[in-house]
């Protein structure tokens, strides 16, 4: 039987595994933080979930670490296997497209930006 | 194996010269029946300029070719540093063109400088996200001097309040 999860709660989940793969730094939200899945509970950015005939949709918005260990398209890679393994534990069986988007590079000497805060 | 590298891009023979730089323009994206990856193109921006940053007789890089004194003046009065500064790209399904923007060193050789700020933006961009880089326009907007670091211009006074 089909998890009747409510997104908010699959697009959590989704989001602290994704956040967890080595060489991702952070979910990107968007710049007005238009990326996000709302729910009861609140919002959940940088992950976009949603239903399309049955099958679940997912969105993962990524901010790489600089240099990527490998590639971007192999670091995407890993985050889409390890939404896809994930998925079944919180029962979802129909899994459409999960779609994993390189949105900004994270540097360990960020610039520095004077001026105003 | 990763579906990523996987279905990595294949290398496509050169195109002939055509209006559109790139093959499609917007986001670099790799489709897969799992799922597409897509390359911001602010992420193959900051790549590249920093590509070109780590060349040696490369001054710096800067916005525009006409705001060159301006922007780096902005710079000097904010410390403020973007990785993509003086870069812009074009960036399709599995290629990408770039400009950049930036002052020699004096002394340097051009067409070298040129030559290996092309090559480096070329290979990082290639190693990083798959991308070939069909094209790099390098626009040397200015000369730097060394030893001819001026102080920085005085900051202007605060205006006068408009109202009272």
């Amino acid at each position: 039987m089909e998890s009747q999860l409510q997104e908010f709660v699959i697009a959590r989940a989704l989001a602290h595994a994704a956040g967890d793969v080595p060489g991702v730094v952070e979910l990107f939200g968007g710049r007005l933080g238009e990326l996000a899945t709302y729910g009861r509970g609140g919002r959940v950015p940088g992950v976009r979930v949603w239903r399309e005939g049955g099958r679940l949709h997912v969105e993962a918005h990524i901010v790489a670490a600089y240099p990527p260990e490998h590639t971007l398209p192999a670091l995407a890679g890993s985050v889409r296997e390890r939404l896809r393994e994930l998925l079944p534990e919180l029962g979802i069986a129909d899994i459409g497209p999960i779609d994993v988007i390189v949105a900004d590079l994270r540097f360990d000497n960020p610039p520095i930006v004077l001026g105003v805060a | 194996m990763t579906q990523a590298e996987a279905t990595e891009r294949q290398l496509t023979p050169p195109v002939t010269a055509s209006r559109s730089r790139t093959q499609s323009s917007g986001e670099s994206t790799l489709v897969s029946d799992q799922g597409k990856t897509t390359i911001a193109n602010g992420v193959v921006s900051k790549i590249a300029g920093i590509a070109a940053n780590e060349i040696d007789g490369v001054y710096q890089l800067v916005s525009t070719g006409a705001g060159q004194t301006l922007s780096g003046l902005a710079q000097r009065v904010t410390g403020a540093e973007a990785r993509d500064r003086g870069v812009t790209v074009e960036v399709g399904q599995r290629e990408a063109a770039v400009d950049v923007r930036l002052i020699t060193v004096y002394g340097a050789s051009i067409p070298e400088v040129s030559q290996a700020v092309r090559q480096n933006i070329i290979s990082r961009v290639r190693e990083m996200t798959g991308l070939i880089v069909k094209e790099v326009n390098i626009d040397v907007v200015d000369l730097y001097f060394p030893g001819d670091e001026r102080e920085p211009p005085p900051a202007a006074p605060p205006a006068a309040p408009r109202v009272q």
